[in-house]
């Protein structure tokens, strides 16, 4: 109950913030690039709900603004993730064999290094923009799927019903696709919620080293990063970005957790 | 040295199915496991055969041979499955799939893991329809209801938009009969497709498929461990024992069978006239297939073994009139 109850306070969060990150464009863009030099670290105020910021420039609509950056960054960061990993796994957990163990051992050796790195290390190699930026947190995704979806096909690609599909003259394509894989959405869609925010976290931590969205954007992540000097005078600058961070993680986790539950993983057991 | 069982009538005409010494191996770390072993029999159009074992036997393993579905490796089959004269066991994975389902089709044990859980039955249904004749959604919607009334599920309308966990168990076979009809095949493999129902839906699934095979001309290869339920269903019956036919006959003389396997297994039959006797069980336990006893492979377990059982192996050969067994001794006396 109590679960179902957070859950549903997961949803929620979800939904405003991504309804937010939808409407930004149009409630923020000029807000968030409006600088007053003459108003900077001010206070919440009536004129500025949240304050402002080193330039003087509003932070509510920076952080609107925010949102979007990083639910876009995120959608396709899991978008390519799930397109790349799920086949893969899938395709590999059917057929076993070489092929199997070639793509669970790349996918090893792509775990073996700490994320975070991996991502620094292409965004340095590739120059910041927002594909590199994607591709870079899709890079730190793509395992958990591989291994999710192939775990699942492991678990049903030997009940009967494949087997009829077989005898049914059903080709293998056909059979992993459209036989199997609805069968093994569940912990899919879970790890989908999940990584969205990992991606959003990610995003933030790259931006937050000077790695991701140049300024002026207002990605989460940088907006921290031009706080840190000033938190002693004015740390609203610093806090507002950082529950921002907070409460939208907060809301994905919830809402994953939530997910979890109602497909129990118990009824793959059998 | 093949011979013929049953049906010198039928000779002339070319036979639907004929297998030919058909050996399925399997390579295992331990050796190598004899599952099938140099089986060989015919089975006309509009026939049908039923093949009797006990568990492991092998009887599955013929109809996955027929699909061409052995698993490979471990497994390995060779011999001929000549299906209207052209030979499965040489044909191409793709070229097997359109036989598959279309030709030949097959019924199994257990319908609730059969059917894919998440899909409702309509779909299941006309998947066929959409495999193997490419029909648009709809032609094949109209033909899963269309067949689905066939094997008499009520109001097929409504059960095509359950899921397969909302059927009764009984409901679900007949939709796996649907399935596996719909397409019109040849043949239709049933593998014990009423050991997981109940004794009076058993009775109704039987029913439904003779009258199915009357109405679409079906051949049927019917593998079952129920010797009653295959007496009454089929015109010939094999029985297989430890991979190898051992007898083939027509039905009539099943009751005076001439290999004492078929004697013990009649025998063991539990009959109403006999409630309070104990059940005749065969001695001993079905032999190791990857070392098999030497000669017959049933002579540990025989009663009228004798020293050549041991040395030679006997083979299929006719003994009066459509009646073809595998021993030495054969039993010329009514059971007891």
């Amino acid at each position: 109950m109590l679960r179902n109850r957070l859950a549903t306070l997961g949803l929620f969060i979800v939904v405003v913030i991504t309804l937010l990150a939808l409407a930004a464009p149009w409630l923020a863009s000029e807000n968030a690039f409006r600088m007053n030099l003459a108003d900077r670290l001010a206070g919440p105020s009536h004129g500025h709900i949240l304050g402002t910021d080193t330039y003087g420039r509003d932070i509510f609509a920076r952080i609107l603004l925010g949102a979007s950056i990083a639910m876009q960054v995120a959608l396709t960061a899991v978008s390519v993730a799930f397109i790349i990993g799920v086949p893969l796994g899938g395709i590999a957990g059917y057929m076993g064999g070489l092929f199997d163990t070639a793509v669970m051992r790349l996918i090893d050796a792509l775990l073996a290094f700490p994320g975070r790195l991996l991502a620094i290390a292409l965004v340095a190699a590739t120059g910041t923009s927002f594909l590199t930026l994607c591709a870079a947190v899709a890079v730190n995704a793509i395992p958990g799927y591989t291994r999710v979806i192939r775990a699942a096909v492991l678990m049903q690609k030997d009940k009967e019903y494949v087997e009829a599909a077989r005898m049914n003259g059903e080709s293998g394509a056909r059979i992993l696709f459209s036989e199997i894989f609805p069968n093994c959405l569940a912990p899919v869609l879970v790890l989908v919620t999940l990584d969205f925010a990992h991606a959003i976290l990610l995003e933030s931590s790259l931006s937050f080293l000077g790695l991701g969205f140049p300024p002026p954007a207002p990605s989460w992540g940088l907006m921290l990063s031009e706080a840190r000097g000033y938190m002693e005078i004015a740390p609203h600058v610093a806090i507002f970005p950082g529950l921002a961070i907070s409460l939208t993680i907060l809301g994905f986790n919830l809402l994953g957790d939530g997910l979890r539950d109602v497909f129990d993983p118990r009824q793959y057991e059998r | 040295m093949f011979s013929i069982p049953g049906n010198m009538k039928g000779e002339m005409e070319a036979p639907l199915l004929d297998i030919q010494n058909l050996r399925v191996e399997l390579l295992l770390r331990r050796g190598i496991l004899t599952a099938v072993d140099d089986v060989s029999f015919r089975l006309r159009e509009k026939e049908s055969l039923g093949i009797v074992g006990e568990t492991g036997c092998g009887k599955s393993m013929i109809a996955l041979s027929i699909m061409g579905l052995v698993p490979s490796p471990p497994g390995r089959a060779s011999g001929r499955i000549l299906f209207e004269g052209v030979d499965l066991i040489r044909k191409k994975e793709r070229e097997l799939r359109r036989i598959r389902g279309r030709e030949i089709a097959i019924i199994f044990q257990e319908p609730l893991t059969a059917l894919n859980p998440a899909f409702i039955i309509g779909e299941q249904v006309a998947e066929c329809y959409r495999v193997h004749f490419g029909h648009s959604k709809r032609t094949a919607r109209e033909g899963a209801e269309h067949i689905l009334d066939l094997v008499r599920v009520p109001s097929p309308k409504q059960v095509m938009k359950l899921y397969p966990h909302e059927l009764s168990g009984g409901m679900r076979q007949r939709v796996m009969i649907a399935i596996a009809l719909a397409c019109q095949p040849k043949l239709l493999i049933a593998d014990e497709p009423t050991t997981a129902l109940d004794v009076t839906v058993q009775a109704q699934i039987l029913e439904l498929l003779e009258e199915l095979r009357e109405k679409m001309k079906l051949a049927m290869i019917f593998i079952s461990h129920n010797l009653g339920v295959v007496a009454h269903l089929c015109d010939r019956i094999a029985v297989m024992y430890a991979g190898a036919l051992v007898e083939v006959t027509d039905v009539e003389s099943l009751l005076q069978p001439l290999h004492p396997y078929t004697l013990g297994l009649l025998d063991a039959m539990p009959l109403p006239e006999h409630r309070d006797e104990y059940l005749k069980a065969l001695p001993g336990n079905i032999c190791d297939l990857i070392y098999p006893p030497s000669g017959c492979k049933f002579h540990p377990r025989c009663f009228k073994a004798q020293e050549i059982c041991a040395q030679e192996r006997p083979g299929l050969e006719m003994k009066p009139l459509d009646h073809a067994v595998a021993c030495f001794f054969p039993v010329y006396h009514e059971p007891s």
